[in-house]
């Protein structure tokens, strides 16, 4: 019971830490190009070429962040419909 | 047409002055030595009035004493609650705070929307941007914090090491603890309860006042015609004054007659609307609006209930306040009053404030009849040289005693004023302060009151033909005659009376026609209305006339702790009672006496022998009667004048039959 009860609180620390990053720093470094925006060239002279993966910014955007944008977007879609509709 | 309702907007006003002709005003100049030197500019007092005045100072205490005392028991029994609230508040404000302290370190604020909207566009390009500036702008604020807790640090192990006392500590801690339950409380939730409940407040607009007189119903049938000159509504004394005209040819009176129904429209209680005719045209209303209602607005402190008031009649003595608070006076000196008004309208007391001017000069004599029986003045019989409470005998004939005394002291004191003049003291022939204070002069003021005077007046008519000639010559002679009555009709108070009295005080009556008895033909018309009142609520409200400006005025009304502070200081300037009881001169049946003088076997007895016998037999009353005067008076009760035989002679005289007969007659009348 108890370690149950102590496995629910530090999952919603954890949680809450997680949505809090969410918001604060919503970019985290993307892990094709380690944050750098681009691959790393073969040869020394070749000029290396960008990451597509995070379109060369070198930052993508966190799972839970991009989950809640989504949510955000399908209700307000559904919201505007919904007034056209009346 | 449409009224728009800027036409009659509160800014707008039409200026209508006459253009022709040339500049008249003079042109302004540069202020001279003269100018200044001459200037009477009232000097605002260093110390304030409030601190000036040891009366002023003491109550100024007593009342901080007291809202201090009242505040701190308050909220000493409320201090559990707060502890809680205080244990509730305090961890909050805090995190509150320590949470905004690092907010703020960190430049959570700076563009905190524009990247989160970045963050909403997946736009990674322009979110590092404007990282990048949140970075720059808070880059010191880390350093500042750490410099603020630092300096805390250094000030708590510096107070350590001065050896600051358990009870510093404790205070620091509480004072934090405070403080930080007051950053935690909700905005609209503070920690301590109102310790005062302020009274209700009302503002008066032009659009309230519009309205109101549109519902009334009198003629004005659209707001746009009621026009506000300026300044317009603005306050005077505890309340606000608004001064309208009427459009065309209604007048204020009909305002005046249905004050309940504006009180009514406005949504107010009765006795916070006080509707006048305004000054400058009879349409225009002086309507005058109490932030609160008068009976619970209180009354000013009255003047006289010092504990070292003294007054004069010469002088202007307050003796009630108008609707605005304002204090208004009376000379009583070469005054008579009529004071009206139904029964729970606060005539009594009305009269009894003037008789406390009275009684606090020193030099004024009072005497004071009451037919009313209830004791309205008892407390004030101690300094009367005569006092009658009643409606008996005795005391409606003591009344007439008193007029009768006044009607005499009219003809002494013209014979002393004459000499007076004659030496110079009285250059009008009218009694003087100087006069008045002389001891032995005899013409000291004698302020004379009859309260529910119409009982007098139904059982004596000779008294009422008295007290108007009192009124007419007294004046200047320093007799002053207050008389209060319900009704001022044809039988109970001649109108010869209420003619000669010029002061006239008309408390709440019923109608139009009583109005008009107390305050002369056509008052009511003028807009003098004093039906407006309500006897009971607005006890002691009256219209006055004949005293400076007419209009609303309630009387003081002190509490009886008050009263009786007022009489004991009359008491002690006074000394001892000021003049000398009237004569009581006991009414005697003369029919009865002349049956009883009559000797055992006469028939008859002729007038001079009659007159000589009441005499001896009660010598205060018929010293000096003639024949003729027995003769008269015996004829109004049917006792015929007749022959009588003495010896051989016949003489004219009464008879024993018609004595007898008289005497029965009258029994069978009065049954």
């Amino acid at each position: 019971m108890r370690g149950t009860i102590t496995a629910t609180g530090i999952l919603l620390v954890v949680l809450l830490a997680y949505a809090g990053s969410c918001i604060i720093r919503p970019f985290r470094d993307c892990w094709l190009c380690d944050g750098r925006g681009h691959h790393r060239s073969k040869r020394k002279s070749k000029l290396s070429r960008p990451c597509r993966w995070c379109k060369a910014s070198g930052k993508r955007l966190r799972f839970g962040r991009r989950l809640w944008n989504r949510v955000r977007r399908v209700h307000r879609d559904a919201a505007a419909g919904a007034r056209i509709a009346r | 047409m449409t009224t728009l309702p800027i036409e009659y907007d509160d800014e707008r006003h039409v200026i209508e002055a006459d253009k022709v002709g040339g500049a008249v005003d003079p042109a302004d100049r540069r202020t001279t030595f003269a100018d200044v030197v001459t200037r009477t500019d009232a000097r605002r007092p260093i110390v304030p009035a409030a601190l000036r005045n040891p009366d002023a100072r003491r109550a100024l205490v007593r009342w901080s004493a007291g809202y201090g005392g009242h505040t701190a028991l308050y909220h000493l029994t409320r201090s559990p609650k707060y502890a809680a609230k205080v244990a509730v508040y305090a961890p909050r404000g805090a995190w509150r705070v320590s949470a905004s302290v690092i907010w703020w370190a960190v430049g959570g604020r700076e563009n905190f929307q524009l990247r989160q909207e970045a963050a909403s566009k997946n736009d990674p390009h322009t979110w590092q941007q404007l990282d990048r500036r949140r970075e720059k702008a808070s880059a010191a604020r880390w350093w500042v914090v750490g410099a603020g807790l630092v300096l805390l640090l250094a000030v708590v192990v510096g107070a350590g090491l001065a050896g600051m006392p358990p009870v510093g500590w404790y205070a620091a801690v509480v004072g934090l603890v405070l403080l930080a339950a007051h950053y935690g409380r909700p905005a609209d939730r503070p920690i301590v309860d109102r310790v005062t409940t302020k009274a209700a407040f009302t503002k008066l607009t032009g659009e309230m006042v519009r309205a109101a007189v549109v519902a009334l119903g009198i003629g004005v049938k659209e707001p746009g015609q009621i026009t506000f000159p300026p300044p317009g509504i603005h306050k005077d004394g505890p309340g606000w004054l608004a001064r309208f005209n009427l459009p065309g040819a209604i007048v204020a009176t009909k305002v005046l007659e249905s004050r309940d129904g504006l009180a009514a429209a406005l949504r107010l209680p009765v006795d916070q609307v006080w509707p006048e005719v305004g000054p400058d045209h009879p349409g225009q209303v002086d309507l005058w609006v109490g932030y609160q209602p008068s009976s619970k607005m209180g009354q000013p402190r009255w003047a006289l209930a010092g504990d070292t008031a003294r007054t004069s009649i010469f002088e202007p003595q307050p003796f009630g306040t108008d609707a605005r608070q304002r204090p208004v006076s009376t000379v009583l000196f070469e005054r008579n009053v009529l004071i009206g008004g139904q029964p729970g309208s606060g005539k009594s007391y009305a009269a009894r404030t003037l008789a406390t001017i009275a009684a606090l000069d020193p030099t004024c004599e009072l005497k004071i009849a009451e037919f009313k029986g209830t004791g309205d003045f008892l407390d004030m019989a101690p300094l009367c040289s005569t006092y009658a409470c009643g409606v008996d005998d005795e005391a409606l004939s003591t009344g007439r005693d008193v007029i009768a005394w006044a009607l005499a002291e009219c003809e002494r004191r013209g014979e002393r004023i004459k000499r007076a003049r004659e030496r110079g003291e009285a250059p009008l022939g009218k009694v003087t302060p100087e006069l008045a204070a002389k001891r032995g002069s005899g013409l000291h003021p004698v302020f004379i009151l009859l309260d529910e005077v119409h009982e007098l007046f139904l059982a004596y008519p000779d008294a009422a033909d008295m007290a108007e000639r009192v009124a007419k010559r007294g004046r200047a002679l320093g007799i002053i005659l207050v008389l209060a009555t319900q009704i001022a009709d044809r039988d109970s108070v001649p109108p010869n009376i209420t003619r000669c009295v010029v002061t006239r005080w008309c408390l709440s009556v019923g109608g139009q026609v009583e109005n008009d008895m107390i305050l002369g033909t056509g008052a009511y018309k003028r807009g003098l209305t004093a039906t407006v009142y309500q006897p009971g609520v607005d006890a002691g409200w009256g219209v006055i006339t004949g005293n400076g400006k007419a209009g609303s005025v309630r009387s003081f009304f002190p509490d009886p702790k008050t009263a009786a502070a007022i009489v004991a200081r009359a008491a002690q300037l006074r000394g001892q009672v000021i003049g000398e009881d009237v004569e009581r001169v006991e009414a005697r049946d003369m029919l009865a006496d002349a049956r009883a003088v009559l000797r055992p076997g006469e028939a008859g007895v002729p007038w001079a022998v009659l007159a000589e016998r009441l005499a001896e037999l009660a010598p205060d009353m018929y010293t000096g009667i003639t024949a003729d005067m027995v003769r008269e008076s015996l004829a109004r009760y049917g006792v015929d004048s007749m022959d009588v035989k003495v010896g051989r002679k016949n003489l004219k005289g009464a008879r024993r039959t018609s004595l007898e007969a008289a005497q029965q007659r009258r029994e069978i009348e009065a049954e």
